[in-house]
């Protein structure tokens, strides 16, 4: 097997006195979806923050793609960072109210200071399912499918390898969950994307993961392929 | 049939939003029977709520209610609810603090809660209140029920308000979204101290939730909101089984399935969104995401009326034409 997109070994995550993350080890593939699953408060979006570099570790490790993550200051991370995105839950939070979609679109390439490319932001609306008309538009005018597909259009225009998802249609309504998730696997199958799959939804879990890493009081506790999780698995609750 | 407990008729409930009027419900009709459970289902904004709120008389400032709202057959629309709220119908809300003081004990609020509708001594109201909190599933409820409300998890919090809705063996019980804040391990608790609660005082259950897996699991019939009505609704096994309208069978059919099918990674999914309660279509709400629609679709609503097995009513003009499973009619396509 290649060498995986994403090591991480022993990684320790404090606030405090508090330790939220408590030598976690995990690795993903490209093309792969790893899901963190485990009760609130467990670790698991600790886990993303330190896998983003947004959040310092106290221990361990983050490679990706053969880069050490751990100790770069924020400048040396600046031209890593396009490769690794988030997707986040709210999907109305996560975008300025005042930007236009096009223009939300197109800022991380222009803080990359790579202005997009003429036709380049309609190819990536494209790329999820968005209307192109709707650039004109503020995020308050969508609906919280179409956030959720312009939030992942943001992650893409840096052309990543790795996207965390945090609960990415928790948020969103029924009906159009489903749309969402299909066109991630869409783009996984497209691009050899991978994923880290933060989701309280089991059933979810093992239909849209590979792999699922239970976490339980700031630790791994079990990993094991998707289709082998009960979903019963999380019923005794947190301790 | 014996007269239900709870009769809702052509319920409307108008908001007023920058200067417009806003049909959030839109002539909704259901009923509870005595000791039934009945799932209101439905996204955001499909009115679920405002029908609750509606029904407990208690619609936000400002909103326009008409219809009819009948409790044992006598009206409530326009009447007062004394008597009537904690004694024969309450309410459990999506967040625990909203009806919770954070400078009271929980069993001080409970215990008022029990003394408010019955001139009780305060020691029997107490024990009242402490057996509550037991049949919800609070263990070493007579301190527990010392503790503040900040002192509980969120899934204790969610039970004791299930407790101080219950203390007074109401009739009726209209929990909205109870669950939605927890963890599912935590919900599937709370489901259950609800479940206990409701057999051991044999209240009626209105329950409020967007997740057909809870509908399937605690519900006895089903009302599927969209756009402010009902598209569908009645016994949960052949709503399931074989829906009527072709909104409840692409919200089943977007159910990951409990069998992982190990080649299909795609879940079928409805197109679209659903309409702004500003812009309604003229005809079927559902019409522009729906694969069956045809143009009487778009020029007449159609009414709720009775489709597939018996107690089964739909509101579409193709319900008769819909295949079962009809998880084919909707795309797998990977965008909308």
């Amino acid at each position: 097997m290649s060498d995986p997109l994403l090591k991480v070994t022993d990684l320790v995550v404090r606030y405090g006195r508090h330790t939220a993350v408590d030598r976690v080890s995990f690795e993903i593939h490209a093309g792969e979806t790893l899901a963190l699953i485990g009760p609130s408060g467990c670790g698991k979006s600790s886990t993303a923050l330190a896998t983003l570099a947004l959040r310092r570790p106290a221990g361990g490790s983050v490679r990706f793609e053969g880069h050490e993550l751990t100790g770069l200051r924020e400048r040396e991370l600046r031209p890593l960072r396009p490769r690794f995105q988030p997707v986040f839950q709210d999907p109305y939070g996560s975008l300025s109210p005042r930007l236009r979609i096009r223009d939300a679109i197109a800022e991380p390439l222009r803080a990359q200071r790579r202005p997009p490319a003429t036709g380049q932001v309609e190819t990536l609306m494209e790329t999820v399912g968005l209307d192109t008309s709707l650039g004109d538009r503020l995020p308050h005018e969508l609906s919280g499918g179409q956030c959720q597909r312009v939030g992942i259009a943001r992650a893409l225009a840096g052309e990543p390898r790795l996207l965390v998802l945090d609960e990415p249609v928790s948020a969103l309504d029924p009906s159009v969950r489903a749309g969402v998730l299909n066109l991630l696997t869409a783009l996984q199958e497209d691009r050899g994307l991978a994923y880290l799959f933060i989701c309280h939804d089991l059933a979810l879990v093992r239909h849209f993961a590979h792999r699922v890493a239970v976490m339980r009081q700031g630790r791994i506790v079990d990993t094991r392929p998707a289709r082998e999780l009960s979903l019963t698995a999380l019923d005794s609750g947190p301790a | 049939m014996p007269e239900p407990l709870l009769a809702v008729r052509d319920l409307h409930v108008t908001l007023r939003g920058g200067g417009h009027a806003v049909p959030a419900v839109r002539g909704l009709s259901f009923e509870v029977h005595q000791r039934e459970v009945v799932a209101l289902v439905g996204e955001s904004g499909a009115g679920k709520s405002l029908t609750a709120r509606a029904v407990l008389g208690m619609p936000p400032h400002g909103a326009r209610v008409t219809g009819s709202v009948r409790l044992r057959g006598r009206e409530l629309m326009g009447e007062s609810y004394a008597g009537v709220w904690g004694r024969r119908m309450a309410f459990v809300p999506q967040d625990a603090l909203t009806v919770l003081s954070p400078v009271h004990t929980v069993g001080d609020q409970i215990t008022a809660a029990v003394r408010s509708v019955a001139k009780t001594s305060r020691q029997e109201a107490r024990s009242r209140a402490v057996a509550a909190l037991d049949r919800v599933g609070i263990a070493d409820a007579a301190r527990r029920a010392r503790a503040y409300p900040h002192e509980f998890s969120g899934g204790m919090r969610q039970r004791a308000v299930i407790a101080m809705a219950m203390v007074n063996e109401p009739e009726l019980v209209i929990a909205d979204e109870p669950t939605t804040a927890l963890d599912p391990a935590i919900e599937a608790q709370v489901l259950e101290a609800l479940a206990a609660a409701r057999e051991a005082t044999g209240a009626a259950l209105v329950l409020i939730t967007h997740d057909l897996r809870i509908v399937a699991r605690h519900a006895d019939r089903v009302v599927v909101m969209y756009a402010g009505r009902a598209v569908e609704s009645g016994p949960v096994e052949p709503v399931f089984r074989a829906p009527r309208a072709p909104y409840t069978a692409g919200l089943i059919a977007s159910l990951p399935p409990a069998e992982v099918d190990a080649v299909d990674r795609w879940l079928p999914s409805i197109d679209g969104a659903p309409p702004s309660p500003t812009h309604l279509p003229r005809g079927c709400a559902f019409a522009p995401r729906c694969p069956l629609a045809r143009q009487n679709c778009e020029d007449e609503e159609p009414a709720l009326a009775p489709a597939g097995e018996p107690g089964q009513l739909a509101a579409c003009h193709r319900s008769t034409e819909l295949p079962v499973p009809a998880t084919g009619l909707f795309s797998r396509k990977a965008t909308a």
